[in-house]
């Protein structure tokens, strides 16, 4: 083998062998991307999860929290206003000692969505707890939330259940209240479940608003 | 004997002498992923070449890269003591359904010329 063929040959060979480092160095790029989209797919879901409620697939309590403390400081910040409604299903535990928890189940499924469908865009809806829901309608006063909160009710009192041979309705109740000027979220939430406290006690399948402290706005009932 | 146990960053890793097994069980993001992987080439350099053949499972859900990196050169060990005349097999669990998980073993598996079976693996299931 001549001197020339000798160097064409390392050449060869460290031709090869950086190709193949080049190769392998592409494959550990690729490879990487690929488990790092995962974590991302991964993280997505889990975000979502984190924001929603898994029956229902409308905001969870937590989701709310954020969105109402977002609010407050806008209210704070303009002097504006916003109202929250308060809801409850009413006797849900005889839906559910009567049909059973996945009739139950429906029952929430459609309520949410007859709150979902019934709210402006710009309003949003959250299971708060059981059966208690919550629709934030930013930027309202008491007297226009309390129009989108009848009409809330009534879509729920128009949906119709079926459990074997029986058809059953289901009602809700709402505490309407607004913010104004001051005051903090606690104490808001407080009025709402005060105000939805007084629906019941009236007797059910219907809207109770109450004024918070300075608030000029009368309350409608 | 080599047993490495698993870690929330680290994957498990032994060789079960009974079956001829080498498995990687786990996650793989180690601070230093060589320094991790460093005991595995010491073994399959010292005594892979006593073995007649070796089934390696890999269960690992994910790697960062230079574990991807240090999986390769396993592989390429692998396949290197295979040439020798050695029986090697690669068993690779994916998470069933999971399209991505599927795609990255054929990519771990595309430039390996030893037999490589790539199985589904129920959720939530090691």
């Amino acid at each position: 083998m001549s001197a020339e063929d000798s160097g064409d040959k390392k050449y060869d060979d460290l031709m090869r062998a950086y190709r193949k480092l080049e190769d392998r160095f592409s494959k550990v790029l690729t490879i990487s991307d690929s488990y790092q989209a995962q974590l991302r797919d991964v993280l997505m879901r889990m975000d979502l999860m984190a924001h929603t409620d898994s029956l229902t697939g409308i905001s969870n309590r937590r989701d709310m929290m954020d969105r109402l403390e977002i609010e407050l400081a806008r209210a704070e910040r303009y002097g504006s206003s916003f109202s929250i409604a308060s809801f409850d299903i009413d006797d849900f535990k005889r839906v559910n000692d009567l049909y059973g928890h996945d009739v139950g189940d429906i029952v929430l499924k459609q309520v949410a969505g007859a709150f979902t469908e019934n709210i402006r865009r710009s309003d949003s809806c959250a299971r708060w707890g059981g059966e208690e829901f919550l629709v934030l309608f930013p930027e309202t006063v008491l007297a226009e939330a309390a129009l989108g909160a009848e009409k809330c009710r009534a879509a729920v009192a128009a949906l119709s259940f079926e459990s074997g041979d029986d058809r059953f309705d289901v009602t809700v109740s709402g505490g309407l209240c607004s913010y104004r000027l001051s005051g903090e979220l606690g104490e808001l939430l407080k009025a709402a479940d005060e105000a939805l406290y007084r629906a019941k006690n009236q007797g059910k399948n219907r809207i109770v608003s109450i004024p918070l402290p300075g608030d000029l706005s009368s309350g409608t009932n | 004997m080599m047993d490495i146990p698993a870690t929330s960053s680290t994957p498990r890793v032994r060789f079960i002498e009974e079956k001829s097994v080498l498995e990687f069980v786990g996650e793989s993001y180690p601070e230093n992923s060589f320094a991790f992987f460093a005991p595995v080439f010491e073994w399959l350099n010292v005594e892979l070449p006593h073995k007649e053949g070796l089934r390696v499972e890999v269960n690992i859900a994910y790697m960062n890269s230079s574990s991807t990196k240090c999986m390769l050169d396993i592989l390429d060990a692998l396949t290197e003591s295979a040439e020798e005349g050695r029986k090697i097999s690669v068993t690779w669990f994916y998470e069933a359904g999971n399209d991505r998980a599927l795609d990255l073993a054929e990519e771990f598996k595309e430039d390996i010329s030893l037999p490589f079976e790539i199985v589904p693996r129920e959720t939530g299931k090691r």
